[in-house]
């Protein structure tokens, strides 16, 4: 039964009540800028961008997760079959991605928390770290790692910044690599394959980093709801 | 080291007086050339070659020595088969040892493994008797906190009975006595509720006891009320009245401070218990018009007594004002 409370809203639950400012990096993030990507249907991209034209990205929530979570997948014979993995498993990927040891007790909430932890080490430092944790302000943080991670996205740039010294072949992932006689030496073809079926970490990390960001922030509206209830019964 | 001599026997070339020039020193034998010695007119050139040797009488003579040499050969091979068979019976030695080794091995492994499944044996005959011991100590435990829980109904139930019985008889005296009673129960269950609704998680998870004990509560709170009036205590039983509907208030004010600051026990309340712990609040909050009210009604007796006697007999609606 939902709590009043809950920690694990969907995806579309989340993106149809957000902000089209946040939502729009989302959109941003899985056309590239509008630019489509290999792994992106047209009429998908073409949907994302009328509806980003129009304020209205709230209404395509389901599809936005859909074309998350199909970023997520890591093998070629997924992306061939446009098929998705769940959400839990996308951000429990770039958790591990991203040196963190998520559990398998861990709920969604939990996972982001150690995606935001490990992020803001990673990329941010351990003043912004000590600061997140003391209090500090999550959204700006993240707004600010978000755009610096996009503009890496859709580059080969973007492997330093998701795989940092593991480069190409790690970003692979272990089901692609043995296809991948030397990994800098993939060129064209490669990159085809790199940027159609990776496990796009350089898309997902900002993505779940943003989610994150969303979730708590409806996780807050939520709490402040409930304990203003409670104050209603005094 | 075997050293085949045939190889170095050479025969001498085809010259005339080729040995006699030799021993006079004419020719020069440098390995197997034969030069023109030095201070010769020919100082230096080649005379001739030493030759391998060709004919049948050296042919046998080298047969005989392949024969001597095989044979001696031949030897060696025989010691070194000697040496091998007795290695092999060294082996052989050491495999039967080997194999008694395993044997050995095999009859102590058989004799720990017997050891150890006898300390395993004993081990668990001991944890059986901890289970056993522990279960009766729960059992014990159990027990005593069912006749404990009983004994603290009995003792509320029984104190109520006396209670009403003394009302009944009009005994002021004997309720007197009661007070102090009526005082440590009423205590003992506020801070027991206390105690539980400055923690989130007692809210949620042992809401019915602590409404059941909250409903205690009240009714605790209105029967000390009333017997204090009872034995003529007005200002006593007006006290309990007001005390009670702060307590009331003080309990729900904690409750929601503590629900209020503990975000992981908000994620665990669905709709269903929160509907319900909302209802409860409510009641709670509602409930402190009504003692006020009931308090004041008191007090109103004690400024007029009789007052309200004579408006609960009183045939027609009275409009009092205090």
């Amino acid at each position: 039964m939902e709590s009043v409370v809950p920690r694990d809203r969907s995806i579309s639950d989340l993106l149809s009540r957000a902000a089209s400012a946040d939502l729009e990096v989302l959109a941003d993030l899985i056309t590239d800028n509008g630019k489509g990507r290999i792994a992106l249907d047209s009429d998908v991209k073409a949907t994302i961008m009328t509806r980003k034209v129009q304020g209205r990205l709230q209404s395509i929530s389901s599809l936005l997760e859909k074309e998350i979570c199909a970023f997520g997948s890591n093998t070629i014979v997924s992306a061939i079959k446009s098929e998705s993995i769940d959400y839990l498993e996308v951000a429990t990927d770039v958790a591990k991605k991203l040196d963190g040891k998520p559990s398998a007790q861990d709920d969604i909430f939990a996972i982001e928390e150690i995606i935001i932890r490990q992020a803001m080490d990673k990329y941010m430092g351990d003043e912004a770290l000590k600061d997140y944790l003391s209090g500090g302000n999550l959204a700006g943080y993240i707004n600010e790692m978000v755009k610096t991670l996009m503009l890496s996205a859709g580059s080969l740039g973007g492997m330093a910044a998701t795989g940092g010294g593991a480069g190409f072949a790690s970003a692979l992932g272990g089901r692609v690599l043995s296809m991948v006689a030397a990994p800098l030496a993939i060129g064209a073809a490669g990159l085809a394959i790199y940027q159609a079926s990776s496990p796009a970490f350089r898309i997902t990390i900002p993505a779940v980093l943003q989610i994150a960001k969303l979730r708590r922030a409806r996780y807050d509206q939520d709490f402040e709801a409930y304990t203003e209830k409670l104050n209603a019964c005094l | 080291m075997f050293v085949n001599i045939d190889a170095l026997v050479r025969s001498l070339p085809d010259i005339p007086d080729v040995l006699a020039k030799l021993h006079s020193g004419d020719y020069t034998l440098w390995g197997g050339v034969v030069r023109h010695s030095k201070g010769t007119e020919k100082a230096g050139q080649i005379v001739g070659h030493l030759l391998f040797p060709g004919d049948s009488g050296h042919v046998q003579e080298s047969l005989k020595n392949l024969q001597s040499t095989l044979s001696s050969g031949l030897g060696s091979l025989q010691t070194g088969m000697d040496q091998v068979q007795q290695s092999m019976n060294v082996l052989q030695g050491l495999q039967s040892a080997n194999l008694v080794m395993s044997g050995l091995n095999l009859a102590v492994t058989t004799v720990g493994f017997v050891i150890v499944c006898k300390k395993l044996d004993k081990i668990s005959r001991e944890m059986e008797k901890q289970s056993k011991t522990i279960a009766e100590t729960w059992q014990l435990v159990s027990e005593a906190h069912e006749r404990y829980l009983l004994a603290d109904e009995a003792r509320f139930r029984g104190l109520l009975r006396t209670a009403i019985q003394f009302c009944e008889e009009g005994d002021a005296q004997q309720l007197r006595i009661l007070i102090g009673s009526f005082n440590e129960q009423y205590e003992f269950t506020r801070l027991l509720l206390e105690r539980h609704s400055r923690m989130a998680t007692s809210n949620v998870a042992f809401f019915d006891q602590v409404s059941l004990l909250q409903n205690r509560l009240v009714n605790l709170g209105l029967m000390m009320s009333h017997v204090q009036l009872k034995a003529g205590s007005h200002k006593y039983s007006r006290q309990s009245l007001t005390e009670l509907a702060t307590d009331i208030a003080n309990l729900n004010a904690s409750r929601v401070k503590a629900l209020s600051n503990d975000r992981s026990v908000a994620s665990t309340i669905t709709h269903e218990q929160f509907a319900g712990l909302t209802r409860f609040l409510q009641d709670g909050t509602k409930m402190t018009p009504s003692l006020t009210y009931q308090a004041d009604l008191i007090e109103l007796e004690v400024k007029h007594p009789g007052l309200l006697q004579h408006a609960t007999e009183a045939r027609e609606i009275l409009l009092i004002a205090a």
